[in-house]
Order: C-alpha cells, then structure tokens, then sequence
C-alpha cells in the first residue's frame, strides 16, 4: 500500500468523515416538535454537504479512472505470440531433422510408416482409395513413380490396382472392390502386405531421398554439416521454452485472465511463505541467507525441470520394461531373428510362384492354358498364403525389436534403450495402441515421446544404467536431498508427483517472474487495473 | 481536488490506492445519506417537554 497521507483529497476524505461522523443530527433541548424539526434542517444539511462533496469526488473518480484506462494498454507487455509460433516451427522441423539422423528405419523417417499402419479393419473404400492416392504421391516426391507392376503382390492387389490406376474415382472402384471381395475378403491386407512390400523394394532409394532432404534441412536452416544435430535442435528447445517461461506478456496473462491469483504470490504471502518453507530442510527458507537462498532457488529450479520429465517416465516406462525384459532374452534374438527372415524369403517366393501358376491359369505366358477352376484354386491358396505370410511378418516384427535390443551392452543407459525403440515402427505402433494413447493419433503420440527422448531435461536417463535394477524415483530423490531440498521418494512416485510437482510450479513462476523484464509487483498494478477496467465496462 | 498533471505523475500504485480509497469514500458517502421522512403539520399528542 502506497503512502497517501500527504495528498489534500485524502485529507480531504478524512476531514468528510470525520465532519459526517461527528455531525449533530440531535438535540436535547426544546419540544418533541422541535427535536423533530431540528432532525429534519440538520438531516436535510448533512445530505446536502454530501451531495455537493459527492460531485466533486465522482468527478475525481472519473479522472483516476481515465488514467488507469490509458496507461494500461501502454504498461501490458506485448504479445510475442508470432515469435514463439515461429519458433515452435523450428524447434518441430529440427526434431524431425533429428529423427532423420536416428536409427529409424527409411519409411518411418519419410512417414510412409504411418500410411501403412492407418489401414485397418475399419478403413472404409473411400479412405483405403485415398490412402493408396496419397502413397503413390508421396512417393512421387521421392522421385519414385509407381505403376501397376509395382502392385503385382497377389492377382487380386493387381484386379484392384488396375482399375485404380485406370480410374480411381470411388465408383470404378467401387465395383471392382464389390467384384474381388467374395473371391478375397482379405483384400485390405493384401493391399497393406502390397504396399509394405513396395516400402521394402524401394528401401536403397528411400535412403538415398532421407540423405537428400536431411541436407536440404541443413541447408534450409544455415546448419554447418559438422554440427551435432541432437545439441543443435536441444539448445534451440531450452531456448524457446526459457524465453516463454520468463515471457512477460504470458506471465501476465495467466494472472490477469485469473488461472493464478496474483496475491498468493507477492511477498509474504501465506501460501507463498509455506511453499517455500516446504522444499527447505530447515522448513524456514527466510532463515537462509542470501548465499543459500540462491543455492536453494537453484536447486528447485532443476527440481522442476527435472519433474517434468519424471512424470513423463512414468507415462513411458512400460516401454523401458519391455526392452529390458527383451534384453534379458537376447541370446537366441539374433538367430530367431535371422532364422524368420528366411523363411519369409522362402514363403515369399512361394507368392511367387503362385501369382506366376494364376498367369498361366489365365492363358498369359509360353504354352499357358487358361483354366477357371485353377485359377480358382490358386486364388483360394493364395489367400490361405498371404495370411500365413501377415503372421510371419508380425512374427518378424516382434524378433525385430528383440534383435535390436540385443546388441546393446549391459552398461547401456535407459537412454540409450528408448533410443533402440525408435529402431522399431512396428513395436512403438503396438505400444500407442495401449490405453492412455488414445486422445491423440499415433503420429502425435511418436512425436511427444521423440520430444521426451530428446530433452535437454532428462539428464537423469542419460546416467542411469537401464539394465540393472534401478529405480528412478529413489535416484531422482536422493540427488535433490543432497542439493538440500526437502523431498521424498514418496511425494515423487507416479501417484504423489503431480500435487508435488503443482507446488514446485509454483516457486517456479516465481523464479521465471523474477528473470523477466516484469516484477510481481507490475502484474499486480496490471491485474488491480484490469479489474477495475473490466467492472466499470460491465456497469 | 486533483489536477489532471498530478495526476499522471502518480506512480501506479499510489494511481491505484487513491482511485479505490475515492471509490470507498463514495460508497462512504452513499451509505451516509439520511432518508428524511418529512412530518404532517397538524399532528394529535404533540407536548412540551
């Protein structure tokens, strides 16, 4: 509260109140008449004192007010959003740029993975069409045409890729789709099976376009060839969420718009002191001095960031149990995993072997004879086959992980394990599908958690050993005990963290607030004219 | 009561304080105002005390 003593109005005021207070509305003295008569003059005076000194200080009123409403919009920080957007576009392209430096494979980086895995049981005609459309295209983009050889996996992707390529409108199609499905129903399969075998022939050339935009990238974004991309996209990151973390405009926001009440967070107040007190070994952190008070503002800080990604951990680390039971499994991965893709090899020619035995049922090739009923048979054998091959190949899928998996060392960190997941489309595709991952698709899902491996923040995985018992909490709780912040493992496990983690947000906006170029004092100004602002519009 | 000049040196917490105190006042002075209930003339049982 400022010091207004010296101002006359507040003397003013005072001097009013004490006339009005004070004033003699009664008399003992004379009849009841005229007691009654002296209450009327005297009542009738006062109200006129105070309508003439009402007028004067509505007048008053309105011109403090007029200054709040023009200073206002000149104090309120100013909306960087554009910047931080631009930003954010970016740090996303550098991730991806990340990514097409990692162990993904061809198709995942290029995000023909995601096409593929979109096709299922509930695809309808229409999307399966435009799936296909948008395969063929982007492959285009890849400087690869595709045409109907390339969709000879089995005489009925042939049937249907033929009139697709005639003519994909719906209605065409349609009817070759009504055409094939009694004779094969699994004709969405065989079209995926299609395609996943287009992504596999392709594969040498897929890596060379991966070489091509990752340069582009670089050139794009004016990155010297030598820089380390990881570091590259996470200086970036830090730099972006610091600079909206200490943004002025967003922290006033979030006070203004009401999300946070402005005075738990001014010095001395009661829910400020607590918190403060509570992460103190001490419980009196305003007994520190200014040496340890730095210390302990460090110290939460990294708590923070720490924590966030914690929870994050947990939300992944059923991925991290997975890979570490594959591991204590690995010694026959490698011979498994060597042993299916040959018999897939083996299999696969089988395929081929039958599409070329329907040709000739057809009456195509030297000395072929057409024959409906063989070409009816291997048509029922082909189907038979193509379900027999989609078994072995997720069979295959599954050795895959576990053979990646089994060439890290046991001193690998849990780092490097969620590194190996990203070796594997098909494994990361099983576990979004499990409950929790269903708000967002499965490119969103992969995207937060590339953002979760890739954080400046997660220091803690890059130096935990993955492969022998750890416990994470345990770790995460010692190390801030040591830097004197009063935690335990318990009030950071999964159940516990968020209530722990909402409090040390709280001294964390404090901590950014301070860093800012606004003071908490400033956005209380902001918030107490905004307010009086916003009353005086709804009157 | 406040020239417009002093007003815009005010800083704006003192800006603020004094708006609210004029504010209060006003209410002070609202909550102030006596209802007079004007009496007929020719009143019965008037008596000298």
């Amino acid at each position: 509260m400022s010091n207004l003593e010296h101002y006359p109005i507040v003397s003013e005021m005072k001097g009013d109140r004490d006339y009005i207070e004070n004033y003699e509305l009664e008399t003992d003295k004379g009849t009841k008449r005229m007691k009654e008569r002296f209450y009327e003059t005297a009542a009738t005076s006062l109200n006129q004192f105070i309508y003439d000194k009402r007028k004067n200080y509505v007048l008053v009123e309105k011109a403090l007010y007029d200054e709040i409403a023009r200073r206002f919009p000149l104090l309120m920080p100013v909306d960087s959003s554009e910047v931080y957007e631009k930003m954010n576009h970016t740090v996303s392209d550098l991730l991806y740029l990340v990514q097409l430096n990692s162990n993904c494979s061809n198709s995942f980086k290029l995000k023909i993975d995601y096409i593929i895995a979109s096709i299922n049981d509930l695809t309808s005609l229409e999307d399966l069409n435009q799936k296909i459309n948008f395969f063929i295209h982007r492959f285009k983009e890849f400087g690869i045409g595709l045409n109907i050889s390339d969709f000879t996996y089995t005489m009925f992707t042939e049937m249907y890729m033929n009139t697709f390529f005639e003519n994909p409108d719906y209605d065409a199609v349609k009817e070759t789709f009504e055409d094939i499905y009694f004779k094969c129903p699994d004709i969405k399969l065989q079209l995926k099976m299609n395609l996943k075998n287009i992504v596999e022939k392709y594969d040498k050339q897929l890596g060379e376009y991966v070489i091509l935009l990752k340069n582009k990238m670089m050139n794009d974004y004016s990155i010297p060839p030598t820089t380390d991309i990881i570091s590259h996209y996470v200086q970036n990151r830090f730099e972006l969420g610091d600079g909206m973390a200490t943004d002025a405009y967003y922290n006033t926001k979030a006070f203004i718009d009401g999300k946070k009440k402005i005075v738990d967070y001014l010095e001395g107040s009661t829910t400020r002191v607590k918190i403060y007190n509570s992460f103190a070994l001490n419980d009196d952190y305003y007994s520190y001095n200014d040496e340890e008070k730095k210390l302990y503002n460090e110290s939460l800080m990294s708590f923070y960031l720490t924590l966030n990604e914690l929870k994050k951990f947990y939300k992944y680390e059923f991925i991290l149990q997975d890979l570490i039971s594959f591991y204590k499994d690995k010694a026959s991965a490698k011979g498994a995993y060597t042993s299916k893709k040959k018999e897939i090899e083996k299999e696969e020619k089988k395929r081929i072997a039958l599409n070329n035995q329907y040709k000739k049922a057809c009456g195509i090739g030297f000395l072929a004879k057409v024959s409906p009923n063989k070409q009816k048979f291997v048509m029922l054998q082909m189907n038979n086959h193509i379900r027999h091959l989609r078994d072995l190949y997720q069979e295959l899928d599954d050795l895959e992980i576990r053979y990646q998996v089994s060439n890290l060392t046991d001193s690998s960190s849990i780092y490097d394990l969620f590194l190996v997941s990203l070796s594997s489309f098909a494994f990361l595709e099983k576990c979004f599908q499990t409950e929790g991952f269903d708000t967002i698709d499965l490119e969103e899902n992969i995207v937060e958690y590339l953002r979760f491996i890739y954080n400046p923040n997660n220091s803690f995985l890059r130096k935990v050993n993955g492969l022998v018992d750890y416990n994470i909490t345990d770790i995460v709780a010692d190390k801030y005990r040591l830097l004197n912040v009063d935690v335990t493992a318990e009030l950071i496990q999964a159940e516990n963290i968020d209530s722990t983690l909402q409090d040390v947000q709280f001294i964390n906006l404090i901590q950014n607030i301070e860093r800012s170029k606004i003071t908490l004092s400033q956005i209380h100004n902001l918030c107490r004219m905004h307010e009086i602002i916003v009353k005086s519009e709804n009157e | 009561m406040v020239d417009a000049m002093e007003i815009q040196e005010l800083d704006d917490e003192t800006l603020l304080d004094l708006y609210q105190q004029v504010v209060d006042h006003i209410h002070f002075l609202d909550s102030s105002i006596i209802e007079v209930i004007e009496e007929t003339e020719d009143e019965e049982g008037d008596s000298d005390e």
